[in-house]
Order: structure tokens, then C-alpha cells, then sequence
């Protein structure tokens, strides 16, 4: 008979025995093969290939739609990320700071999160039609109060006319942007409730005998230091996630990712490039290159975590 | 410096009342303990002190000025909790700094990179650092000044944790439980460092434990709290000798006091379970509860039932120095066996087995009767009697 | 004497109640606009009108008429009826007829159209397939694994342990076009397989099962091998019942991402229908509507979101507890 170590040896590589052939086949076999292909001219359907070494890489550096993809993406994540943290952040502590109704306004700000983003987005374009849409009927029905006509670009809209939004390049990634940060916030709200619960309420004893007077004193001296953790952590989830914004621009334009290619982001140009246009080799290369990108800052953050944590 | 005075104070969390109108003298420079059982209300008490929590009525003064709705900032206290409430990401030195930057830098220059222009700021800063550095050398911590909370042991935190609250000379010093994260060794170790530090610093100090030995060994005064009331405010010794409620006697001392059921005859006489008490009680009539300390007993070999209880041995709990005899009193006019304990000392405890039967005498000190408010009945020596006995 | 008064309402109160009531408002926007045109006729939705639930007056179903139109045959076989009537006059009368019969409130005609118009139906039982099968396949793989990770001492625990973390760093959208060019070679593009396939591992499951195992006792392992388990049987006897709770935020976890997800699907779902999943019916429907469609869609919309909207709600804590799962990392 077999000890039990000897038989817990063997049930131990059995079990993991699929998550590793899974994990292999799933996700590292892609990668290596996304590397091969992004130095060869692949299309599927066609027989062969040529290798054609880092042709594709150039283009994807030196061609202007591809620096439209890097600048679109850059914006979006620069963008969504603080700002998302920043009114996640700014709702939770409201949230804790109010005596009643705390927890609808929590329900309420976490919808978008559970929310298809597809859907929602699809919503979002309704809201946002240029004549029928609801926001510039909002928008509109505030013209005759005067404080607001102090606002010049408020006061321009006024007289001619509130913008086309989805249609205007100036306003497509803008608008982009901000419908990713309504359905990021929420998330990142709970994150940080989650993270304020877990601070000690000694601490905060101790600030206000220590003589922190102001809600500002307290906020240095206690609560944003205690969620660094928190904050960094947030910050890695919502660029990553950012990164691979797709599901708002498909909505809003199915076709070449809205006016001149204004929200060109990576995960549009890969599905474009390599599926739609079966480039595989220069969508190949787009997705080494994103990957690199993420895989990199992640690890950046996460030495982040780390550090932040070992105060404790 | 100051005194601390507390008239009426009552609090409820809710519906449950939680301080029932507590008055309470604190001197300058007393080292007053408030102790009792946890939920009595004595961190409360305190955090109403400090200002953390607003009473519901009463009044808080502090040398002499009222301070209700005073800001805990503003009450000149400081405070040392339980956890320490260390800031983790600061450094020793740092969390020092933290109550004098807050309390004599104003808002722009606790700034990152602005403070640099306010003028007078170097100098400021200085002088902060010269008081903590002098605090650390008292609290012998300077070593561990550059270093974290988190890499400290309990009882560095804990000497950090005084240095945070001695660094602004406040006049008062409030302590919540603060040995309670300890272990045991360290705990003696720091109940006499605290006693003495007392006694350099000459400051008042509030501190509060649920432990008996803590209370006993550092305070000038104990106030002992129950239910939300203030049952004995006295010295450790009038507490132990004479204390002034059942609860009170019951509370302190270990091993506990044994409590017998008695009553007073038409005379004045109070017997329990057979023991014959010398002095008389200035009430007739009624039923009382005796209580009797185990260092006062003594198994003895012979005894009249008169001035012993009779009790079948059932367990010897061996201290080393001192034994005690934990015995088991049966009679029909009690619900449930009761159970006794004497101290003895090892010669005298070698003679009982577990299952023999042992007589325990009142040898020593008096028994003490409370009535059935739980308050202390005072007796009256029996001039009559010729029996010298002391009871 | 308390300085604080435990019911008024502080002009900090207030300032803050209005802060939150404006983000709230905003928040709720679209799915304000997105029930409210579900109800509402097109007129109503194009001259914005109606209110929230519209008026709910009765619309002529443009598509009934087309399907109904008077043909030839119709007015010819009418004559008899209308003796005095030329046959443009019949044809007006039918046209009327037809028309009177094609009356509709908005609301159910919205809604009827989303179910008829297009196999919702289907595309929820494909998202309710697609869901199920990758959460227990990510069961059935991670488990094991986590339970061997967390408790079993074997040569290469570490380094799979060590491939485990450095795959939590990838994305799996990211890696989405060699997935595709992978099971296009294989023909598996367009089926049920090509959906669920790229799923079935779970990195994050078997980190988060691994972290989970860690702190049960190494006692209960070893009494069930007294009891002559094996070890198989305390994985799914043992560890699968203690593991419940960290499972169901896992399967919150899962479930919406995928329910929600639409990017995978789009990628390998190319025209086959029958295998839509909720996200792609909606955008499918989108890219064949017109303007008179706007109601339905927005009906459509509304039946995809709310199942999750309504668990949620329903079980708030435990959905926040899952979504926010990966903040256990």
C-alpha cells in the first residue's frame, strides 16, 4: 500500500495536471504564436506566409492611423484612470460621511458596473443624439438661467446650437472617455468603501487628540495614507481595464472608431486589423506590443502594492 | 497640570443607558485607575474625558474650565489607546512630531514643498525635533526613532505610543487598556515603568484596565465602576480591605471572596451556615450575604461549629509559597453545594487529602456583611460577650 | 450635553446630499432614458414627448400593414360589399380596415417587437449556456488545482505556482486574435466551444482557491485521509463544501463578466444567429433598425440588462462582494 504522501504526490500532479495543459494551450501557446506571426504577412484562408522580419512593427510605429491608435488609447487611459479614481474616491467618502442613505447611493452609483457596457452604451448614443437625444434637451432647457450663460462655451451652445457629440471630433473621444468613467467610478467606489471600512477608527481617535482639527488634517494624516494599498491597486485594475476599452467604441461607431479615427483605441485596431481585415501579422504585432504595454505596467504597479503594503 | 472634575455624567447608546450619573473628583497629579468588568462603562467614561465621545448630560471640567462641546484637540489631553493607534506609515520620530506639527504649524506650512517658504519655519521645526529627541531619551527609545510601527515589538509600540502622548506635555495623561496587548512578563515589567514614570512626570493620569493587579499596584486612587455607576472611589488598600459594595468584594481579589448567605436574628447576631460572628449588626432581622476573604480562613483540626465552616476538601491548588483548599460546604438550607476556598500554608495543607473533611476558622481579619442592596453593613463590637474571639 | 444633533440636517449634510444626488442622477441617465423609450411610441421618442411611460395611446404596427397590405384579390373579392364604391375607394376602406387592425399600445408593441422581431429568446439561452459552462468547467479545472497548489507537497508545486502569478498578467481579450486564428485552424469558429473555450482556465479562480485553501486547517485534510479518504474525494467532498461561500462570490464573479462580455463573442461569432449571445443580439438588431425600431431596441436593451440588474439588487452584499473579488489580490 501506498503512503499517503506518495499517493498525495501523485494526486497532486493529476490535479494540476489540466489547469496546466490549459494554461499552456490558453495562454501561452497565443502568445508565442502572436509573436511567429507578427513577423510573418499571415492571412487566414491563405495557404502560406513569408517572414518578413519586423516590417510590421515599423508600420505599427510610423503609420499615422497607428499613431492615432497610440494617442487615442494613451488619452483614454490618462484620462479614466485618475478621474475614475478620483470620483470613486470623492463618492465613498461622501458615501461614509452622510448620516442616512449611504447605502442607496452606493446601490445606485454601482448599477453601470453590472450593467452591459454594450447596452448601455447603445443607450448612451440614444441620449446623446443631436436633436432627439435627452442631454441637449437638458442641456437646452437651462439656456435662461443667466449664472450658467456666464460659462462661455455654455453661452456659445445657447445661441448656436449644443453639439453633435458622437458626430464632432472634437467631442468623440471626449464623450468616449466619459461614458468609460461613469461605468468605471462605482467599482472603484466599493473598492475604496472596502478599503475605509478597514481603517481603524483608533486612528482617527488618535489624529483628533493629536489636534487635527480640519476634515483635510485627518484625510492626510490618516485616511489616504492607510489606502495607499487601496489606491494602488485601483489604479492597476482600472488601467487594465482601461486599456482594453472596446465594447463603448464598437457601440458608438461600428465602423472606423468615430470621426477621423479620433477613438482609434488598441483593442478596435486589433479586431479591425486582424479579424475584420485579416492583416494577422500587423494585428499580430499590435497585440505584442499592447501586451508588453500591459504586462509591464502591471508588474510596475504591483511592486507598487508590495511596497505600500509592508508598512502595516 | 490639572484636575479633572465630572459631575452627573450620563450616556446611552441608544435605548441602553451606559453612565448613570457618574461625579468624580480626579486631583492634579493623581494616578486615578478606573476599573471594572468590560461594558461597565469605564472606556466611555473616559472617551467622554478626552472628548472622542459627547456625554448626555453633565458636566466635563478640566483645572477648572468646563469643556463640554470643547474640541478633543483643545482639551490639553493626552491619549494612549489600547491598539496604540500608531500611524504605520510614519516612523517613530515622525508620529512624535505629528501633535506638536498639528498644534504649532499652522496649515501652510504643514504643506509639502510650500512650507519651505514660511519663514521662521527651520527654526520651528528644530525645536520640535529637540522635544522629541528629549521625550525618546526618557522613554530610552531613541534607537528605534528612524524605524516604523510595523517593525517594532509590543513594547517599543508601546513606549512609541507614550512618546507621542508625553512629547506635548499635555495636563493629563487618558490611557485606555494600554498593557493589554502585552504579554504577562512585560506587563509587570511595564505596570512599575508606568508607576514611576508617574511618579517623574508628576502629571495626572486617567487609566483604564479591567485588571485588578494593574489597578492595585500603580493607582492612587481606584474607581471601581459597574453597570454604568461608580460603586467605591478609594485607595488600592481601602478597596481590597474595605470595600464598600458586594459587587466591589466579589470584583477584587484573587482567588475571589467567598460569599456565604446568612441572616441577622431578632438580636442583631449574624450567622451563616453555623459561623457565629462576634459583632453585631445595627439592624434585626433579615437576610444578608457574609463574605469572607480566603486568606482570612484557616483549616484547622478542631473547631466548634460556631467559628468554623465545616467543608468536605475537593481540590488543593499548590502556588509554591501558599496553597489554597477549595472545599465544598453541604446543607439543607442551601440550593446548591457551596463552595470555599482557604489559603494555607504548604506545611498546613499537606495534611488534607482531596475528600477529607476540614474545618475552616475565621482566624484572621473580619468577615464582612453586606445586606441585600449589596451595600456594606458597618457591625458594632458586642460589648456583652465574653468570648475575645475576632469576628 | 452633545455637540452633535443626530437629526438635523447640517448644511454640510446638505451639501454633501446634493452632490450625491447630482452623480446619482447622472449615473441613472441612461437607464432612465433607456426604460422610458422601451414604452414610448416612435413619434413620442422622436418629438420627445410622452413623458416617462409615454402616453401610451394606440400606434399603428407599420410592419402588420406591410404584411397585411390589400392586394388585388382582396378588392375583387370586397366588390360585393361595396357595390356603390369605385375600386381606389375599396382599396382606401381596406387600407382603414387593415389599419384599425394593426392598432397596438407601444409599450407591448416595443416589446413583442424585441421577442419577435429577432430570437431574443435564443440569444438569453445561449448567454444562460455560455455562462453556466464556463463557470463549471472553471470549477472543475481550478479546484483541483488550488486544492493541490494550496495543500499537496509535490516536485514543481512552486513553478506552477510561479506560472500561475505571471499568467494572472495576462488578459485574455488582449490575446484575442491568436485565440482566434488558433480555433479558426481548428473550425471550431461559429460554435458553442469557440465561446466557452477560452474561458475554461481561470488563473484568478485558482490563485483566489489557492489563497482560500491556504487557511484551512491541515488537521481536517488529514482526519478525512484517516477516515480513508482519497484524494479525490476531499477535493469534492471536503474542500468544495468549505470553499462555498468563496465560490459563489467567484461565480458572481464569473457570470457577469461573461453575461456582460462582448468583445470574445463579436470576434468568433460571425453570422450564425443561432448562437448569438445577448450583447451581440442587441448590436445585431441595432445594425438592422431603423428609426421606428428605436422603441424595441431599447425594449431589447432593458430584457438584456435587467436579469443581472435584479439579482443584484436582490443580493446586493454578495454581488459587491464578488464583482469586487479581484481586490482580494
Amino acid at each position: 500500500m501506498a503512503t499517503s504522501e506518495a499517493a498525495a504526490k501523485k494526486a497532486g500532479y493529476a490535479f494540476v495536471a489540466p489547469a496546466l495543459f490549459l494554461m499552456a494551450v490558453i495562454l501561452i501557446v497565443p502568445i508565442l504564436l502572436a509573436a511567429g506571426l507578427s513577423l510573418t504577412n499571415y492571412s487566414l484562408g491563405n495557404p502560406g506566409f513569408e517572414w518578413v522580419g519586423a516590417d510590421n512593427y515599423e508600420r505599427v510605429f510610423t503609420r499615422s492611423k497607428f499613431e492615432k491608435m497610440i494617442y487615442a488609447t494613451t488619452v483614454y487611459v490618462a484620462v479614466v484612470v485618475p478621474v475614475s479614481l478620483a470620483l470613486g474616491l470623492g463618492a465613498a467618502l461622501l458615501i461614509t460621511s452622510v448620516r442616512r442613505f449611504g447605502d442607496l447611493y452606493k446601490t445606485i452609483y454601482f448599477l453601470p458596473v453590472m450593467a452591459a457596457l454594450l447596452a448601455m452604451a447603445i443607450v448612451w448614443e440614444f441620449a446623446l443624439h443631436p436633436t432627439i437625444g435627452i442631454v441637449n434637451e437638458i442641456l437646452e432647457s437651462g439656456c435662461w438661467i443667466t449664472p450658467l450663460r456666464w460659462w462661455p462655451w455654455y453661452d456659445a451652445a445657447c445661441e448656436e446650437g449644443f453639439p453633435l457629440w458622437l458626430g464632432d471630433k472634437r467631442y468623440s473621444l471626449g464623450v468616449v472617455i466619459f461614458v468609460g468613467i461613469w461605468q468605471a467610478f462605482g467599482f472603484n467606489m466599493v473598492l475604496f468603501l472596502a478599503g475605509l471600512t478597514s481603517i481603524p477608527r483608533e486612528l482617527y481617535q488618535a489624529a483628533e487628540m493629536d489636534g487635527a482639527k480640519t476634515g483635510w488634517d485627518r484625510f492626510r494624516l490618516v485616511t489616504w495614507p492607510m489606502l495607499g494599498p487601496t489606491t494602488v491597486f485601483v489604479i492597476t485594475i482600472t488601467a487594465i481595464r482601461a486599456f482594453q476599452v472596446f465594447d463603448i467604441i464598437e457601440a458608438f461607431y461600428p465602423i472606423g472608431a468615430g470621426p477621423s479615427r479620433s477613438a482609434f483605441v488598441a483593442m478596435f485596431a486589433i479586431f479591425e486589423t486582424g479579424v475584420q481585415q485579416n492583416l494577422v501579422g500587423l494585428g499580430a504585432s499590435i497585440t505584442i506590443v499592447f501586451l508588453a504595454f500591459i504586462m509591464v505596467l502591471t508588474l510596475i504597479l504591483q511592486r507598487g502594492v508590495e511596497k505600500k503594503v509592508h508598512y502595516a | 497640570m490639572a484636575s479633572i472634575t465630572l459631575s452627573t455624567i450620563t450616556k446611552s447608546f441608544g435605548e441602553t443607558p451606559v453612565l448613570r450619573g457618574i461625579d468624580l473628583d480626579i486631583a492634579d497629579g493623581e494616578f486615578l485607575t478606573l476599573l471594572g468588568p468590560s461594558g461597565c462603562g469605564k472606556s466611555t467614561l473616559l472617551r467622554i474625558i478626552a472628548g472622542l465621545e459627547g456625554q448626555d448630560g453633565g458636566d466635563v471640567a478640566i483645572g477648572g474650565r468646563v469643556v463640554n462641546g470643547v474640541r478633543p484637540s483643545a482639551r490639553d489631553l493626552a491619549m494612549v489607546f489600547q491598539s496604540y493607534a500608531l500611524y504605520p506609515h510614519l516612523t517613530v520620530e515622525r508620529n512624535m512630531m505629528t501633535p506638536l506639527t498639528l498644534r504649532d504649524l499652522g496649515l501652510l506650512e504643514r504643506l509639502p514643498l510650500l512650507r519651505h517658504l514660511v519663514p521662521g519655519h527651520r527654526g520651528r521645526m528644530n525645536d520640535i525635533k529637540v522635544a522629541v529627541r528629549e521625550t525618546a531619551e526618557i522613554l530610552k527609545i531613541e534607537p528605534l526613532l528612524q524605524r516604523k510601527p510595523g517593525q517594532l515589538s509590543g513594547g517599543q509600540r508601546q513606549r512609541a505610543a507614550l512618546g507621542r502622548a508625553m512629547v506635548r506635555k499635555p495636563a493629563a495623561f487618558l490611557m485606555d487598556e494600554p498593557l493589554s496587548n502585552l504579554d504577562a512578563a512585560l506587563r509587570v515589567h511595564m505596570r512599575a515603568e508606568l508607576a514611576e514614570l508617574h511618579r517623574a512626570l508628576g502629571t495626572t493620569f486617567v487609566y483604564v484596565t479591567h485588571d485588578q493587579a494593574e489597578a492595585l499596584t500603580m493607582s492612587s486612587r481606584v474607581a471601581v465602576m459597574m453597570e454604568g455607576e461608580l460603586l467605591q472611589l478609594s485607595t488600592p488598600e481601602e478597596i481590597y480591605d474595605n470595600p464598600e459594595d458586594l459587587r466591589v468584594a466579589e470584583f477584587i481579589g484573587s482567588p475571589k471572596i467567598n460569599t456565604i448567605p446568612g441572616e441577622i436574628d431578632g438580636a442583631g447576631r449574624v450567622t451563616a451556615q453555623g459561623l457565629r460572628l462576634q459583632r453585631l449588626a445595627p439592624v434585626t432581622d433579615g437576610k444578608v450575604t457574609v463574605a469572607i476573604r480566603p486568606e482570612h480562613l484557616e483549616p484547622v483540626e478542631h473547631a466548634t461549629p460556631e467559628e468554623a465552616l465545616g467543608v468536605t476538601v475537593v481540590h488543593k491548588e499548590n502556588l509554591g509559597a501558599d496553597v489554597y483548599l477549595h472545599g465544598v460546604l453541604e446543607s439543607a438550607s442551601l440550593p446548591e453545594p457551596l463552595r470555599i476556598v482557604a489559603r494555607a500554608l504548604p506545611e498546613a495543607a499537606a495534611r488534607y487529602g482531596v475528600g477529607d473533611w476540614a474545618a475552616f476558622r475565621l482566624s484572621r481579619g473580619e468577615a464582612m456583611v453586606f445586606g441585600a442592596d449589596r451595600r456594606r453593613m458597618r457591625l458594632a463590637p458586642a460589648a456583652a460577650e465574653p468570648l475575645a474571639a475576632r469576628a | 450635553m452633545s455637540a452633535v444633533t443626530h437629526t438635523g440636517w447640517s448644511t454640510g449634510e446638505i451639501v454633501k446630499h446634493t452632490i450625491l444626488i447630482l452623480g446619482a442622477l447622472i449615473v441613472l441617465l441612461p437607464f432612465y432614458v433607456m426604460v422610458t423609450y422601451s414604452l414610448k411610441s416612435p413619434a413620442e421618442i422622436a418629438q420627445n414627448a410622452g413623458g416617462v411611460f409615454g402616453s401610451q395611446d394606440p400606434m399603428t404596427d407599420e410592419r402588420c400593414v406591410a404584411r397585411n397590405q390589400p392586394v388585388r384579390t382582396d378588392v375583387e373579392a370586397a366588390r360585393p360589399q361595396y357595390p356603390e364604391l369605385d375600386d381606389s375607394a375599396i382599396l382606401g376602406r381596406l387600407m382603414a380596415e387593415v389599419e384599425a387592425s394593426c392598432q397596438v399600445t407601444p409599450a407591448i408593441y416595443n416589446y413583442t417587437t424585441a421577442f419577435t422581431e429577432a430570437p431574443l429568446l435564443r440569444y438569453m439561452l445561449n448567454g444562460v449556456i455560455v455562462t453556466v459552462s464556463i463557470f463549471f468547467i472553471q470549477v472543475l479545472v481550478a479546484l483541483p488545482a488550488a486544492y493541490a497548489l494550496a495543500k499537496l507537497r509535490f516536485w514543481g508545486r512552486q513553478a506552477v505556482f510561479t506560472l500561475v502569478l505571471f499568467c494572472l498578467l495576462i488578459p485574455v481579450h488582449a490575446i484575442a486574435l491568436p485565440l482566434y486564428i488558433m480555433l479558426a485552424q481548428l473550425g471550431l469558429t461559429n460554435t458553442y466551444a469557440a465561446l466557452v473555450i477560452p474561458w475554461t482556465i481561470s488563473v484568478f479562480g485558482i490563485f483566489l482557491m489557492r489563497q482560500f485553501f491556504m487557511t484551512v486547517p491541515d488537521d481536517l485534510i488529514d482526519a478525512a485521509r484517516m477516515d480513508g479518504m482519497s484524494e479525490f474525494s476531499i477535493v469534492w467532498r471536503v474542500m468544495l463544501p468549505t470553499a462555498i461561500p468563496a465560490l459563489l462570490a467567484f461565480a458572481i464573479f464569473s457570470v457577469v463578466a461573461h453575461w456582460n462580455d462582448y468583445f470574445w463573442p463579436r470576434v468568433v461569432i460571425t453570422g450564425d444567429r443561432n448562437l448569438f449571445t445577448p450583447p451581440l443580439g442587441l448590436r445585431d438588431f441595432r445594425s438592422t433598425a431603423d428609426g421606428s425600431f428605436f422603441g424595441p431596441m431599447m425594449a431589447t436593451a432593458t430584457v438584456i440588462v435587467t436579469p443581472l440588474i435584479v439579482a443584484f439588487l436582490l443580493a446586493q452584499r454578495r454581488f459587491i462582494e464578488g464583482i469586487t473579488l479581484s481586490g482580494m489580490k
